[in-house]
């Protein structure tokens, strides 16, 4: 249970504030509503390119980290296809720091060639170190174009290829800027112990100067719905053979998401989930076994599959694959095992709110949504599935037709 | 509203003292001791049983590991799924972990289903079976997550690092192959926890909000433990070449690894020398990252630290470059060493640094969870959480002299390992 008061400030800021009384710390966090699904389909990576150049500095803070570091704080951003998020953590006194340093590169980013050209470089070798030059690195980047035809979640926040990052401009990066970096198209959280009053007080001081930019919205192209299954296959030089199949579902705040989730974790959430135990430990089909959903704002994907043993056909495991979740389609789950799952939803919920900053990041994540109130409300959206919904959707989810399967072959 | 200025930066305050909290330590009827950290904001426990059981004292690959990873497969009550489903029911956090020195079986409930996993936590303790089947399945599995991994740079180069610095033989040097897992039987795992998991050769740390009656509840888990010996063996002298490679000629990158061995953390120059690597490579304005990063773009990332076994520490400079720049980026690993060793360090970076180990400190510090970590490591060391004080002072008190006297005595060139992957 979070705690919060929200505030909208004249310029379309949303503020949020969290007071935490037990901590002598204080975090900021702010989300700016533009991922890699708002790219042109020619500069694919440019929204998480563009986050490494929140770091170079602006107008009145020649560099971002230093002030930071002096103030015994820490602070790291990342960006997926939906958003991107800034976060700072410092001792509570200096809370004024991380505030007036995020203020600052809202409205007066330094851009410059040098630094444009040092990231393109850092981010090709994030590329090549996390995507290219690691086992199965790439298997987001064949399997989002895979699946998504029309919609812009086919490739991935690092891009479609080192090139598009290699060939962005210095223009492009200005216009950027001035399109999605404004405070009405941005949420701020603070959290740390202050009164309410004081927390909205200390943003509307720094931010409340800002001018408020209105850029148009972009529509995104939806992706129509899958008429008949499909399969792709690739060989690779890797040690094990992997398997997915791959369902296309509703977005984050439509009922699919919850019954989704609940599915997934009942398939694969803990070692007495079906999944591991029917797979893993009875069949030996899979070395390791998961199921989970990908959870973006829209139309997402349901995914289920992992590594096959040595020596299993593939084919062999994807049929067993797809026998448990038949399962999920004709045999009602019975109350004990959907208890179990919303008990440990509910550990997990508890878990996840131990320190400020996961507190500062799932307030400024569900006003994104568009619904504050989820924050405290995700508990009984989970308590409240029973086994018909369950059956009928993944009667819907698991047709046939909405089928994509991916097998990640050792050569 | 009267707004700030943003021409107007903010003055910074430095923090001067960590708020440490202790723990107070409790013997149970049995005589195991279990340390408490009390904390009342949420209703969940944290309890951590810790062996002296790391990987040092197996005598055939993989035993320590696979000992503290089955112990959940199966009891003399419970079959391995119903233990699962046990955990999973009641929403309990269930890890354990290991390392040259230690295993760590941790769990972590709300308040409410404290009594089950207490059961459960008896149950693993006292009567945990090592079948045959189960060993099977985890030995596969096991088998292949390690021939995964190891088809990456970054894998490859920290066992080769570990080889090179310590030795293959050496208990912190050693990795073993994949195919030890073929031989392991259920009699290694049956031999290796009858002689390490008793009361005298394990501690337990407890946080969270502990609420009266709990530490009686926690203490009759832990004493079904049998008595037994602390584990002790003397380890050996390490011994290091000074260069290794891999080559994996279609990498796009190489992964590179830098150190050397140094002392343990109760070494007077431990916590000096972690501030002079952490101005080396410690954080991201560190003088690495700026160069290799920030400056040149040779890497995503790279880092310097300092770290300790019970009876051995190290320094590893750590970085995955890419390939046409493997040469020019050691060539500036060593320049910045070079430089740490012959200019005063100035002390507007000094401060910063300083700032930055503290804020550090002062986060990991902040919640229950945190504070158990590092009680651990502490009573590892032999010593308690007014350690955290001392370090911060001594921190606070480094001058730019102590940083060039530690670089030059234990930064030379010919001192220092480099391991190639890639």
């Amino acid at each position: 249970m979070i705690d919060y008061r929200r505030k909208v400030l004249s310029n379309g800021l949303t503020v949020l504030a969290h007071r935490d009384k037990a901590t002598r710390m204080a975090a900021t966090n702010i989300i700016y509503k533009v991922g890699s699904r708002d790219e042109e389909p020619d500069r694919t990576g440019f929204a998480h390119l563009f986050e490494h150049l929140m770091f170079a500095g602006s107008r009145n803070a020649p560099s971002f980290d230093d002030p930071i570091q002096m103030a015994a704080g820490e602070n790291n951003a990342f960006t997926n296809n939906d958003y991107t998020d800034f976060y700072i953590t410092l001792p509570q006194d200096n809370i004024d720091i991380a505030l007036w340093l995020e203020a600052d590169r809202m409205c007066g980013l330094n851009i410059n060639e040098d630094s444009l050209e040092v990231q393109k470089k850092v981010v090709v070798e994030e590329f090549n170190e996390r995507y290219l030059n690691r086992p199965y690195g790439n298997l987001w980047l064949r399997l989002r174009p895979f699946v998504y035809k029309v919609h812009p979640y086919g490739h991935s926040t690092i891009g479609l290829s080192p090139d598009h990052v290699k060939n962005a401009t210095l223009e492009e990066v200005h216009a950027f800027y001035d399109r999605y970096y404004a405070p009405d198209n941005a949420i701020i959280s603070i959290a740390g112990n202050y009164d309410y009053e004081q927390m909205f007080d200390m943003v509307e001081s720094r931010f409340g100067q800002i001018t408020k930019k209105s850029g148009e919205k972009r529509i995104l192209p939806q992706e129509p719905p899958q008429t008949a299954p499909q399969t792709l296959t690739i060989e690779a030089d890797v040690p094990a053979s992997m398997v997915y199949v791959i369902f296309h579902m509703g977005g984050r705040t439509s009922d699919d998401f919850v019954v989704c989730d609940t599915i997934s974790d009942l398939l694969s959430c803990g070692n007495s989930s079906r999944l591991y135990q029917s797979m893993v430990k009875h069949k030996g089909l899979f070395t390791s076994v998961d199921a989970y959903i990908t959870g973006d704002i829209d139309p997402g994907l349901f995914i289920a599959g992992g590594y096959v043993s040595p020596d299993v056909d593939p084919q062999k495991a994807r049929r067993a694959l797809m026998d448990e979740l038949e399962k999920m389609c004709t045999q009602r789950v019975d109350a004990y095992e959907l208890t179990k799952v919303q008990n440990k939803f509910e550990s997990n919920i508890l878990f996840g709110e131990v320190n400020i900053m996961d507190k500062a990041m799932n307030l400024c994540f569900y006003e994104m949504l568009g619904d504050i109130s989820l924050v405290n409300g995700e508990l009984d959206r989970y308590r409240a599935v029973t086994p018909d919904d369950i059956i009928e959707t993944s009667r819907r989810i698991f047709a046939e037709n909405n089928t994509s399967t991916f097998y990640y072959l050792k050569k | 509203m009267k707004y700030k200025p943003l021409d107007c930066p903010p003055s910074v305050n430095i923090p001067s003292s960590v708020d440490v909290i202790g723990f107070t330590t409790h013997h149970t009827p049995a005589g195991a001791t279990v340390h408490c950290i009390k904390s009342s904001e949420l209703d969940l426990v944290r309890i951590s049983v810790v062996f002296r059981a790391g990987s040092r004292y197996q005598h055939h690959p993989f035993t320590a590991s696979a000992t503290v990873g089955m112990l959940a497969e199966g009891t003399a009550s419970h079959t391995s799924e119903e233990l699962s489903e046990m955990l999973d029911y009641y929403g309990i956090y269930y890890n354990t972990s290991i390392d040259r020195d230690y295993s760590i079986i941790t769990l972590c409930c709300l308040n409410k289903f404290l009594d089950k996993t207490l059961d459960f936590l008896t149950e693993i303790l006292s009567e945990p079976l090592f079948s045959e089947k189960e060993l099977a399945v985890y030995a596969s599995k096991r088998k292949q997550n390690l021939t995964v991994e190891r088809t990456r740079v970054d894998v490859m180069a920290t066992e080769l690092f570990w080889k090179s610095i310590y030795g293959e033989n050496h208990p912190y040097g050693k990795s073993s192959p994949e195919t030890a897992y073929d031989t392991l039987t259920t009699d290694h795992l049956k031999r290796f926890f009858a002689d390490h998991y008793n009361i005298e050769n394990s501690f337990t740390v407890v946080s969270g909000n502990i609420e009266p009656g709990f530490v009686d509840r926690i203490s009759a888990a832990i004493d079904t433990l049998p008595h037994g010996q602390k584990a002790d063996c003397p380890i050996d002298k390490p011994c290091s070449v000074s260069y290794a490679k891999i080559d994996k000629p279609d990498a796009l990158q190489s992964s590179l690894r830098m150190g050397r061995v140094l002392f343990d953390a109760n070494h007077p120059d431990y916590v000096t020398m972690q501030v002079a690597v952490a101005l080396l490579g410690g954080y991201f304005g560190s003088r690495l990252v700026r160069n290799l990063r920030e400056d040149k773009g040779y890497t995503y990332g790279i880092v310097a630290r300092t770290g300790c076994f019970e009876e051995s520490g190290y320094l590893v400079i750590a970085t995955q470059v890419s390939s046409q720049h493997t040469r020019a980026s050691i060539d500036e690993i060593f320049s910045e060493i070079e430089q740490l060793r012959t200019y005063p360090v100035p002390d507007s970076e000094l401060d910063m640094v300083k700032s930055v180990m503290i804020g550090e400190m002062m986060r990991v510090l902040d919640g229950p969870f945190g504070i158990c970590d590092v009680s651990i490591e502490n009573i590892q060391n032999n010593t308690d959480n007014l350690r955290i004080e001392q370090i911060v002072n001594t921190i606070k008190q480094t001058t730019p002299d102590d940083i060039m006297r530690v670089a030059r005595q234990y930064l030379n060139r010919d001192d220092i390992t480099v391991v190639i992957a890639g």
